[in-house]
């Protein structure tokens, strides 16, 4: 009887535990929160406090139709947290920050650094690890909250949206919460983000996604235009698509021939010959004919060796300018080289590591293009044009 | 076990009290008639018919019967008719041997000289034959009670398979059983239970396949019951069942032959009650509630998407609200985002919280389906417009109650349809979930569903465990007739701890 008795008790103190350690005491009903979708962050340049804005869905129409709006909320504050909770004061419902997918942080803020922000993102616990974080091309970053979208209005999601499809192009990058702090965490390697801008459309000022920013430590260094871009996610291996486009003669302008990237696989090595360090890149692309702007046949044995020939040249000679403007202008190793000889040679690493930014600034590296053709499409020849 | 135990020999004075079986039969007709006139005191539908032999008239008789409940044709023409007009009978003190051999044309006639065989005699609608000079009587078969014809029943339709059904007649029923199963080692072992109703009971198994320990145990269970009627089989499957308090049922119950002969084939024990059309089959184990008669009769693929449903159902049907009112309520961040959006918005204006909104709206599907279960078929008409408009649409349209919640529990209300057999308990269990959810979310939906697990697999029927077969062992032949259905040439073997002998083949026979 004695014994049963402590069973029960044991079991019960098991549940009541559970209870009372595990975080689900918060009952809240769903339409008492203000769901962020995005936010902004600036910085103001008098005191160094912090200009939160945020994005907030309201629903407009009737009850049959309902529609979803977006509502700016903007906050002050000495830190994240304190502006975060200010906002209460204006959107009369506390703020929901689970389903916020993107950040916008201004240069400025970048440019102090973006510890503090990063350690609330990973410190609380409603901001999702799968926040999107970008850099704002443009003065402030709460300008990119207020433009004008063109498929939904929700600006957040449009954004999101608009970063998901961007793996056609390969002009920016996806960068999410908890990658960026692996990368600002770990040995050998600089953290980059996508930066996103405003541009003019018809009248309607759009956001344009497009290139990267570079990052010495937890601050902003550098920007990289969308074509570095493209070169820099070729460095990393993360090409999923996008073109490559050639001039088919030195001297024309319009008749370029364009390349579908397939699928494309880069391998970075480090070499160690008598004691000094070399990065071996080789790239294996594999590419389909997408359009010709010339008149003539390509497709046959020797053109096609020479098209693929310029396509190889022209890609090696990007990636090496790129990688060579980077360790001469910025010393940041964006590509992640150290982080490669780190994982190949611990040993080694543990002796070059400390001053890896000095090695990486004259680092030797060897680049390697090899471009397969895969197809030319539904068309063998050119279009004819006849007189 | 619940039920009380009285005294035994309180009870066998309160009987000889009542029916006089204290009293013996006397050689005197007359002396008889008053007797058993004693013991149906004030009940006018028993007849006494006097007769004599037309030559003999020393042959003084009389039959006694229940007005009604026999048959007049076979008393006129097989016991009257030649009694009367017999030339050779002599009242000696063979006389009643005589008349049972050479006289009566009837295809069961019992002598007896017991009170309590005649009071059964005229009970059951057979005739009592008495004659002048013999302390003894003749029961003669003359039952013509009025019988339900065999019909499909309601409750258990099949898509294809037999469609005969009980009836209300226990002996029928047993008929029933015994065509589907001509073998010498069908056993019918018959029993009365109830003080007043003397309700005939029967205990129906094959020998050589059903368990010994499992009969043994029934068996037991059956003598224990102390009860003055039983009125229909729900009766003694509340008395005997395992864990009496539990929503879960552990004696399994049928309407269809087929269905009962199936058990007995896999060594499972029936009961069949007369005046009941509902059989009911020991050992009962938690996966029949998912399996369907027809399930063996169509083909194999069909039957196991058909089972992977109704257990898919169960789940969706206990756990549905609960997951909404979690979810919604606590781990809003577990939400998709458009779909958050969705809620957020219908949610908007809603006065009542979630718990309360799907208590609510929970207990008028209840009320819903207790009405269409009660009222008159020909309004059902009504309820539907009542139950579809007013508190689907105009009640989201007037914003009382959330678009989402009136989906989740639809969702829930037809599931509750899908497996009638677990309906009560999944009443209960939802309701639980629901509650536990409200106050710790996921996690108290979790510590519901754990406690739910071990429930079932503590409880047991007849020694069985409930979830055996779903406890698995040897996933090869264990699983191959639950979850799934498997081919029958593959269904080699009867359930281990259900059946005696385990080989269904041959062999095994």
């Amino acid at each position: 009887m004695k014994y049963k008795r402590k069973i029960v008790i044991v079991t019960l103190l098991f549940i009541v535990n559970t209870v009372v350690l595990s975080g689900c005491w918060n009952y809240k009903e769903i339409n008492e929160y203000a769901i962020v979708s995005g936010l902004a962050i600036d910085k103001s340049s008098e005191d160094g406090s912090y200009y939160i804005t945020f994005e907030v869905i309201d629903f407009a129409g009737s009850s049959k139709n309902i529609e979803f709006v977006s509502d700016i909320i903007q906050a002050k504050g000495k830190s994240i947290f304190d502006a975060a909770r200010n906002a209460i004061k204006t959107s009369s419902k506390r703020l929901y920050w689970s389903h916020a997918n993107i950040m916008i942080v201004s240069q400025e803020v970048a440019k102090d650094g973006v510890v503090q922000i990063l350690d609330f993102l990973n410190r609380d616990h409603e901001p999702r690890g799968r926040m999107h974080i970008l850099i704002s091309r443009e003065k402030t970053a709460k300008e990119l909250l207020t433009y004008q979208s063109i498929t939904t209005d929700i600006k957040a999601f449009s954004i999101d949206e608009a970063i998901m499809s961007e793996n056609n192009l390969s002009k920016s990058l996806d960068v999410i919460a908890i990658d960026f702090i692996n990368m600002l965490s770990e040995d050998g390697i600089s953290a980059v983000l996508p930066t996103i801008g405003v541009v003019v459309s018809n009248e309607k000022r759009i956001i344009e996604l497009s290139g990267a920013a570079m990052f010495s430590r937890d601050k902003l260094i550098g920007l990289l235009d969308e074509e570095d871009t493209k070169y820099l996610l070729f460095l990393k291996d993360r090409i999923e698509g996008g073109v490559i486009t050639l001039k088919a003669d030195k001297e024309s302008i319009n008749d370029d021939i364009v390349f579908e990237i397939l699928n494309n696989k880069t391998k970075i090595t480090p070499v160690f010959t008598n004691g000094k360090l070399s990065i071996n890149i080789s790239v294996v692309t594999k590419v389909n004919i997408d359009e010709v702007g010339v008149n003539r046949n390509i497709l046959d044995e020797t053109s096609r060796e020479i098209l693929k020939m310029n396509a190889e040249n022209l890609l090696k000679n990007n990636l090496e300018r790129l990688v060579n403007r980077v360790k001469k202008d910025y010393r940041v190793d964006i590509f992640g080289f150290g982080n490669i000889v780190k994982k190949n040679s611990p040993q080694m690493w543990k002796s070059i590591g400390a001053n890896w930014s000095d090695l990486f600034s004259d680092l030797d590296i060897n680049v390697n293009v090899e471009i397969e053709l895969k197809g030319s499409g539904l068309l063998e020849k050119p279009l004819k044009i006849g007189d | 076990m619940m039920f009380k135990h009285k005294n035994k020999s309180k009870k066998d004075e309160e009987r000889e009290y009542r029916y006089c079986s204290n009293k013996s039969l006397s050689k005197s007709l007359d002396e008889n008639i008053l007797l058993i006139k004693g013991i149906f005191n004030e009940d006018d539908t028993i007849i006494y018919r006097y007769f004599e032999n037309q030559h003999n008239n020393d042959v003084k008789c009389c039959i006694v019967f229940v007005n009604g409940m026999v048959n007049a044709e076979i008393i006129n023409e097989n016991i009257i008719k030649p009694v009367a007009v017999n030339t050779t009978l002599k009242n000696s003190s063979n006389v009643l041997e005589i008349i049972c051999k050479r006289v009566i044309l009837s295809n069961i006639v019992k002598n007896s000289a017991e009170i309590d065989e005649l009071i059964d005699t005229l009970m059951n609608g057979n005739t009592v034959f008495l004659i002048e000079g013999v302390s003894e009587f003749l029961s003669i078969n003359s039952q013509g009670l009025q019988n339900r014809a065999i019909e499909e029943p309601q409750t258990e339709k099949v898509l294809r398979g037999p469609r005969e059904g009980f009836t209300e007649s226990l002996m029928i029923n047993l008929s029933l059983v015994r065509k589907k199963l001509k073998t010498a080692d069908l056993k019918f072992r018959f029993r009365v239970i109830g003080d007043r109703s003397n309700t005939k009971v029967c205990i129906c198994y094959i020998d050589g396949v059903a368990n010994k320990k499992i009969l043994h145990e029934l068996n037991d269970r059956l003598n224990k019951i102390d009860i003055d009627g039983i009125l229909d089989s729900g009766y003694i499957e509340e008395i005997i069942k395992d864990a009496p308090f539990s929503p879960f049922k552990t004696i399994g119950s049928t309407e269809r032959p087929d269905v009962i002969a199936g058990k007995l084939l896999e060594g499972r024990i029936a009961i069949l009650i007369d005046g009941s059309p509902t059989a009911l089959t020991a050992p009962f184990i938690f996966i029949e509630n998912f399996q369907a008669n027809d399930d063996y009769y169509i083909n194999f693929y069909f039957s196991s998407i058909g089972r992977i449903l109704r257990i898919f159902g169960f789940i969706i049907n206990i756990s549905t609200p609960a997951l909404y009112i979690a979810i919604v309520t606590f781990h809003q961040e577990m939400i998709p985002t458009p779909l958050l959006l969705n809620i957020s918005a219908s949610r908007e204006g809603i006065p009542f919280p979630t718990t309360v909104e799907a208590l609510a709206m929970l207990l008028i599907f209840e009320i819903l389906r207790e009405t269409g279960l009660r009222m008159p078929t020909y309004i059902g008409q009504a309820l539907s417009i009542v139950g579809a408009l007013v508190i689907g649409q105009a009640a989201v349209d007037a914003r009382f109650i959330s678009a989402p919640m009136v989906i989740i529990v639809a969702f829930t209300g037809i599931t509750s349809l899908l497996i009638p057999k677990l309906s009560g308990a999944g009443i209960l269990l939802r309701l639980l979930l629901v509650l536990l959810a409200s106050i710790v979310g996921v996690y108290g939906y979790l510590i519901g569903i754990a406690g739910l697990l071990a429930y079932l697999f503590e409880i047991r029927s007849f020694g069985v465990p409930y979830l055996y077969k779903l406890m698995v062992l040897n996933p090869m032949e264990d699983l191959k007739d639950t979850i799934i259905r498997v081919p029958w040439w593959y269904l080699k073997f009867r359930p281990k701890l259900i059946a005696l002998n385990r080989l269904r083949n041959n062999s095994g026979r």
